[in-house]
């Protein structure tokens, strides 16, 4: 790491942590507009809101128990899911469709695909086992795919809100309404705030346009006799409006296959930088919403601690490996291997670099986003195990939008349990008992990441249909099936993308894992929340457990990692880590 | 269960008439929003940043030479000449990627071969993938880096032993890609006493890209260390000093965003551009 490295790092870092306490203020203003009479915007935009709602219907009035809006949740979900499903496999008869007809052999999208499309979306996912700009048309893209990053975003958040709202209520029974919470969601943060996004990237020189594919006449035309083409067929298509919208909800689907690395997705340094910080932001400002709601703000900067604390030491782990360089480059002139050689520019941008390569590989999976600036399949071995194990912890190290504090707080949860286990005391949090029922629902979250990409691994890697997608044998190639079921479970959407995916057996496969892995875990939750409201919170006494404090950050953070390790580092074990000392001992593989 | 479908149907009208309402608004109105004011404000990156033979902005399709962001393919010894790339067969914008071939694979470090075939048609011997180590040879070669090529056993072991590397040139001058990548190592496959071919003592360090797939496959930068040693072949070629060539390379080298974020990188078209309308 060089002194600029450095840099770059406390700038990125101390981005984090200045933007958290804005974006939580805003959540707050958006998300409980009685308790905080609403954001600078409702003036404004209140006449559309209250428009919708007479459009609605009743239904918006209703202050819903954890049931009923976890039902409204799962129907909306099949809606739209089956809606997205509908326009995938309608393609050639929806506007647009002429342009990708010439590039695609799959419109409409078969079967597999669209199942597995529209699970991944719906469920905040986006994991892409397709080449988007010759599979999807601009119809596809603009309407079936990115009308989910906006719901799915919303839904993600407003389930933390219900959360949150379970554990600061006072024998209530009711946790808001769904309708109210997306329509607030939708109009009041992810709008305003992608439109100017959306501008500014296209001012860095993203696309935004509804013509047809350019073909160029490429400058140097003596390649033809080598068979180097001649020209150049240049997508187009309005891709900056799904840029913003895609980073700001830790969507992380992308247009074009090459995703964030493409020069028309992320086009300078600076915009990866504001993508960056537009993928964290929510998911640091629901930390500071959690405090508000409390009123225990030091609770939820711890909270936001823990997870800082890990994303650190991912960034530290992930950057200080895959800066160090591939050994076996060393060999062949290119450059040895030492502390900052460089050299594994292998799936990297010019731009970016393996520094920054690195830094957005480990926070675009801790925090559940999975767009990608560079090949994760490509890097170094323990550079590669940052990823996964970030993947694997539960996307919880900030997380996607919403599921990362809903996630962490079911990880409080178990922390408390554990706890209140060992000082023989029972577990309270925030004055309210958790009682057995509340740890079996934690527990049911927990247990449904190890099985969802346990399970599924293991049939994949003894199966002829499993191994026959690998694009790396040995190790490397256990790592790509682990990090395909593990991103679907834990709904990252990244991927070590040398893995053929869009083959039946994985699409629909993986479109289940995928299901499990948001809808299993995100039911229990507004369960939990249901069972939070009503009860009365006790007085805090010098006997009540500290939910501040280092204590509580260390507890925390020594669950979640020693959960994730003694679940998966069997697994790890036999993928990156063995991978990293064959590197050493100098063995290639196929 | 009656009481759970009732519960579900109940929701079934609003989420309709959500998804319907909501979906206007975020999948027609909000695009079509961003899309005026892009197309007005920001209309030359709107639409794809393309340029013409003399360098300048141009909306259309046929006068255009390429788009300033996206690489594009490059091989005249006149030209500098851009990173490896595994979109499609090289740069292809309907195809983008990288290889993802892990750190350790043969096939990335040192290429692979299609058999030579029979059936249907007589192929013979051709290159697959031409690799890493095949690449620095030929970047070496390209651009006047001396380097030896020596023979060893594959295990490393016992003395190596220089060759010349006429031995795998024909008479042009060409390399023969085919020959090379099969005696390079494959440890894979290779028995301790094979004799292999590697190349080794570079006068200059190989940059990492040039001799690497970008992971769009569209990259259009290549590193500064990359385009300083490219400078002689351009220079030579076109017959003007070194010099110059070396200023246009610092003109059109894109730095740091903000001084500090991200690395330099060259814009390959650009720089190719600008030496096309020199004098």
């Amino acid at each position: 790491m060089t002194p600029l490295t450095w840099l770059q790092l406390l700038f990125i870092l101390g981005g984090i942590v200045l933007i958290t306490k804005p974006m939580g203020i805003y959540l707050y203003h958006v998300l409980e507009p009685d308790r905080s009479g609403g954001t600078i915007l409702d003036p404004v935009l209140g006449p559309i809101e209250r428009l919708l709602y007479r459009i609605f219907g009743r239904q918006t009035k209703i202050e819903q128990t954890w049931w009923q809006y976890a039902c409204a949740l799962l129907v909306f979900s099949l809606v739209t899911m089956l809606a997205t499903y509908a326009m995938l496999r309608l393609q050639g008869h929806l506007p647009w469709h002429q342009y990708v007809d010439a590039l695609s052999n799959k419109t409409p999208l078969v079967p597999h695909l669209a199942f597995n499309v529209a699970a991944s979306f719906v469920t905040n996912t986006n994991w892409q086992s397709y080449s988007g700009e010759n599979t999807m048309s601009y119809f596809s893209q603009m309407v079936a795919l990115v009308m989910h990053h906006f719901f799915s975003m919303s839904v993600g958040v407003i389930v933390a809100a219900v959360l949150v709202r379970g554990i600061a209520g006072d024998r209530g029974s009711t946790i808001g309404n769904f309708w109210r919470d997306m329509v607030r969601m939708i109009l009041y943060l992810i709008l305003p705030i992608c439109i100017v996004y959306a501008l500014f990237l296209v001012s860095q020189g993203s696309i935004m346009n509804f013509r047809p594919t350019s073909t160029i006449q490429v400058l140097d035309q003596s390649g033809a006799a080598a068979g180097s083409p001649n020209t150049q067929a240049i997508i187009q298509g309005p891709v900056a409006s799904m840029m913003s919208v895609k980073m700001l909800g830790t969507n992380g689907g992308g247009y074009f296959n090459a995703n964030a690395s493409h020069p028309f997705e992320n086009t300078t340094p600076l915009t990866n930088y504001i993508q960056i910080m537009s993928f964290i932001s929510i998911p640091a400002g629901l930390c500071y919403y959690l405090g508000l709601m409390v009123k225990n703000k030091a609770h939820g900067w711890a909270v936001w601690l823990a997870m800082f604390v890990m994303l650190v030491g991912g960034i530290l782990t992930c950057v200080g490996f895959e800066v160090r360089g591939n050994d076996r480059l060393a060999e062949l002139g290119i450059g040895g291997v030492g502390t900052a050689s460089n050299n594994n520019m292998e799936g990297k941008e010019t731009r970016f670099g393996p520094f920054n390569s690195a830094l957005y590989c480990s926070m675009t999976t801790s925090t559940g986003c999975g767009a990608v600036i560079s090949m994760h399949d490509s890097f170094t071995p323990m550079a590669g195990f940052v990823p996964l194990l970030n993947i694997e912890l539960g996307e919880v190290v900030f997380g996607g939008v919403g599921s990362g504090l809903y996630t962490m707080l079911v990880f409080v949860f178990v922390a408390i349990f554990i706890a209140g286990l060992m000082v023989g005391r029972t577990p309270e949090y925030l004055g309210k008992k958790i009682e057995a029922s509340d740890v079996k629902l934690a527990s049911l979250v927990v247990l449904t990441t190890a099985f969802a990409v346990l399970v599924p691994t293991a049939a994949a890697v003894v199966t002829q249909w499993g191994t026959n997608s690998m694009n790396n044998g040995g190790p490397h190639g256990l790592s790509e099936v682990l990090y395909c079921f593990s991103e679907g479970s834990g709904n990252n959407g990244s991927a070590f993308a040398g893995l053929n995916a869009n083959v039946p057996w994985y699409d629909t496969l993986l479109g289940i894992v995928i299901l499990v892995g948001r809808y299993i875990m995100m039911i229990p939750v507004i369960a939990l929340a249901g069972r939070l409201v009503t009860k009365h919170p006790m007085a805090q006494t010098a006997g009540s457990f500290p939910v501040t404090g280092t204590t509580f950050v260390v507890l925390l953070v020594c669950v979640v990692l020693i959960v994730g390790a003694l679940t998966f580092f069997p697994a790890l074990a036999l993928g990156p880590i063995v991978e990293h000392f064959m590197m050493h001992s100098s063995k290639l593989m196929f | 269960m009656k009481r759970f479908t009732l519960e579900m149907l109940s929701h079934l009208r609003v989420s309709i008439v959500a998804t319907i309402v909501l979906g206007v608004i975020v999948s027609g109105i909000y695009p079509v929003i961003v899309w005026g004011l892009a197309q007005a404000l920001f209309h030359h990156q709107a639409n794809g940043s393309l340029i013409k033979k003399d360098g300048t902005p141009t909306d259309n399709d046929s006068e255009a030479v390429g788009s300033a962001l996206l690489g594009q393919p490059f091989s005249d010894a006149k030209y500098f000449h851009p990173r490896p790339s595994a979109a499609g067969n090289g740069y292809d914008p309907t195809a983008s990627g990288g290889t993802n071939y892990g750190p350790l694979s043969d096939k990335l470090i040192n290429g692979a071969t299609n058999a030579a075939t029979t059936q249907p048609t007589t192929q013979p011997e051709s290159v697959a993938f031409d690799g890493i180590r095949l690449r620095t040879i030929h970047y070496a070669v390209d651009n006047g880096i001396s380097f030896k090529l020596y023979t060893a056993r594959s295990d490393a072991t016992g003395p190596k032993s220089e060759i010349p590397l006429s031995k795998f040139q024909d008479a042009q001058g060409n390399l023969n890609d085919v020959a090379l990548v099969d005696a390079f190592p494959h440890p894979p496959s290779d028995t301790p006493d094979r004799m292999v071919v590697i190349a080794g003592d570079f006068s200059t360090a190989i940059p990492p890209d040039a001799v690497t797939a970008s992971s769009s496959g569209l990259d259009p930068h290549i590193s500064v260390a990359n385009a300083q040693l490219q400078a002689k072949r351009v220079a030579d070629a076109r017959r003007i000093s070194a010099d110059k060539v070396k200023a246009l390379i610092d003109q059109y080298t894109d730095g740091p965003s903000l001084g500090i974020l991200g690395d330099p990188g060259v814009n390959v078209l650009k720089l190719n551009v600008a030496l096309d309308n020199q004098k």
